[in-house]
């Protein structure tokens, strides 16, 4: 799946969760926004539950079993999860990894 | 009878208030009832049954059965007997050869069976320490198992003569429904709650909405006994509508934690109704319990044989009933006899409101959350029938929380837990909400009411 197709997913989840945040203070859908660490928007529950949900989309248009949050994502060199365009090539490159 | 369990103690006071009542209703159900009579013939059945069997006192027997004057009459003849009854009526069929087997049963008896009076000798003999003190003391046992909601089923022993004593005193005649089956603490409880004061013991074939209301109606039920899970379920169903329950004077609930939202549903569907929550546990008897007033979930537990402490806002109780130990695990009473029940409670002075069970506690990055608080707050939302909140391991945060739902009407994972996450703002710490949602369509309770939170 092209980083194109991941990209709305992840901004859908954004969406979602502005609905549930002030509305003066909402998560900006861009490739830059910051996600987790330096400057995130989400805290670690956040992500737990924001990846979560990421998940269930990716895996429901690929016909997958994708898992974000796992070893392999913990011990990747460079956070996965730093932001979205981070996280959108990390889904691709796992997706070509199961796909394959 | 003769025996070194001063025989006469632990069950000729029932059998002789049962001579005077020989006429009253003891026992019914869908279609038939038995009175006291009837039930003292039946004792009388079995002794004639053992001897042909060579079944004597100290003899371990399993046996399968509900609230027939078969099954309640051969449970009051092994007592009389000094024999170690082993019910086995809501175990699954591949359990009951496993659950005899641990109990080490020398008898099985299948009173449903073609030929329920015929016993099947199995050729074990009891070597189990706790069996053997007991066989020597010349006591009645009794074998009951948990219900493995969170493990392995564990078989506990209690000497039967101890967790009678209770019931010798003054007891008031009432019309209860045993909702619990004879293998379960609770069934155990209803039984001699209700035979010990000449009352009637109400039995229903089945634990659904419908056939409980039915029986209520029927036979002009006054007590039922019941778990936080049925009395959701029965609300949903909307079975007290149906019937007649005017003669329904209390509910009494226990098991699991009630949500509050529950029984405030609860109140208004019964509004002449007392509600009151039971303390027991399988290793220790039934508590007294009394509510802090009508609705409120802090209760005071007790009464005489039990003792009380928190310790680190857990429940200990010391108890005179207490079982003597576990057939097939390790000693549980600490040097001086106390049993951590494993039951977090929050206390206001002589007050205690149950939190959950310590074995269920979810620990989601160093942060506790009681499965029961959740649930309570999900079970709010209109388009929820019920729900089970467990733990699940996750590498970021050690565990997450997952609910498991039934809906109402269908709606769509992803809505539904936009919807959930809107409900719990505000009502529950960020830490608790169910980062994952399942949505299944089957029930989540087992044969004895009780939720199952393991996979």
């Amino acid at each position: 799946m092209p980083r194109a197709d991941i990209v709305p997913i992840i901004y859908a989840v954004i969406e979602r969760l502005n609905e549930l945040r002030e509305p003066d203070n909402p998560v900006p859908c861009t490739v830059d926004t910051p996600l987790y660490g330096p400057k995130g928007h989400l805290d670690s529950l956040g992500l737990v539950s924001f990846l979560l949900d990421v998940e269930e989309g990716v895996n429901a248009l690929a016909g997958t079993q994708l898992v974000l949050a796992d070893e392999r994502a913990m011990s990747q060199h460079r956070n996965p999860f730093r932001d979205v365009g981070a996280l959108a090539d990390y889904i691709s490159f796992r997706l070509q990894e199961v796909m394959a | 009878m003769t025996g070194s369990c001063q025989t006469s103690s632990c069950l000729t006071w029932l059998l002789e208030r049962f001579e005077q009542w020989a006429d009253r209703e003891a026992l019914a159900g869908d279609g038939w009832s038995a009175n006291y009579g009837d039930l003292l013939e039946g004792v009388a059945r079995w002794h004639q049954a053992f001897e042909r069997a060579g079944i004597g006192p100290g003899h371990v027997v399993a046996f399968d059965g509900d609230y027939g004057v078969g099954t309640v009459g051969l449970l009051l003849a092994l007592i009389e007997h000094n024999c170690i009854a082993v019910p086995l009526a809501s175990a699954a069929p591949g359990q009951k050869q496993e659950f005899a087997d641990i109990a080490q049963a020398e008898y099985l008896i299948d009173c449903g069976g073609p030929d329920p009076e015929a016993a099947a000798a199995t050729g074990v003999r009891p070597n189990h320490v706790l069996l053997t003190r007991l066989i020597d003391a010349g006591r009645p046992g009794l074998v009951l198992f948990s219900s493995g909601s969170t493990g392995k089923s564990k078989a506990m022993l209690h000497d039967f003569g101890r967790l009678l004593e209770k019931f010798q005193g003054p007891a008031k005649e009432l019309r209860i429904l045993s909702f619990l089956l004879l293998d379960h603490i609770g069934g155990i409880n209803t039984l001699f709650a209700g035979l010990s004061g000449g009352g009637t013991v109400v039995s229903v074939g089945q634990r659904s909405p419908q056939a409980v209301c039915q029986a209520i109606e029927r036979n002009r039920v006054e007590i039922l006994p019941t778990t936080p899970t049925f009395l959701n379920l029965l609300l949903l169903s909307g079975e007290h509508l149906r019937n007649d329950l005017s003669s329904l004077r209390l509910i009494t609930y226990g098991t699991e934690v009630m949500p509050a939202s529950t029984l405030e549903r609860l109140h208004g569907a019964f509004p002449g109704v007392r509600f009151q929550q039971t303390y027991g546990l399988s290793e220790l008897g039934i508590l007294r319990s009394k509510s802090r007033e009508d609705g409120s979930l802090w209760v005071k537990v007790g009464g005489e044989g039990f003792e009380t402490k928190i310790v680190d806002g857990i429940l200990w109780i010391r108890a005179r009933s207490a079982m003597m130990g576990y057939l097939n695990a390790g000693d549980c009473f600490d040097a001086d006899g106390w049993f951590n029940t494993q039951d977090a409670v929050e206390q206001d002075g002589e007050w205690l409101r149950f939190l959950g069970r310590t074995t269920d506690l979810i620990n989601v990055g160093g942060q506790k959350v009681y499965p029961a608080q959740v649930e309570t707050v999900l079970l709010e939302m209109d388009n929820v029938q019920d729900v089970t909140v467990r733990g699940e391991a996750h590498p970021l945060v050690g565990q997450c929380v997952v609910a498991r739902v039934n809906l109402v009407e269908p709606q769509t994972p992803a809505d539904f837990k936009a919807q959930m996450r809107r409900h719990c703002q505000g009502r529950l710490a960020p830490y608790m909400v169910p980062v994952k949602v399942e949505i299944v369509a089957g029930e989540q309770y087992n044969a004895r009411g009780k939720k199952i939170r393991k996979m």
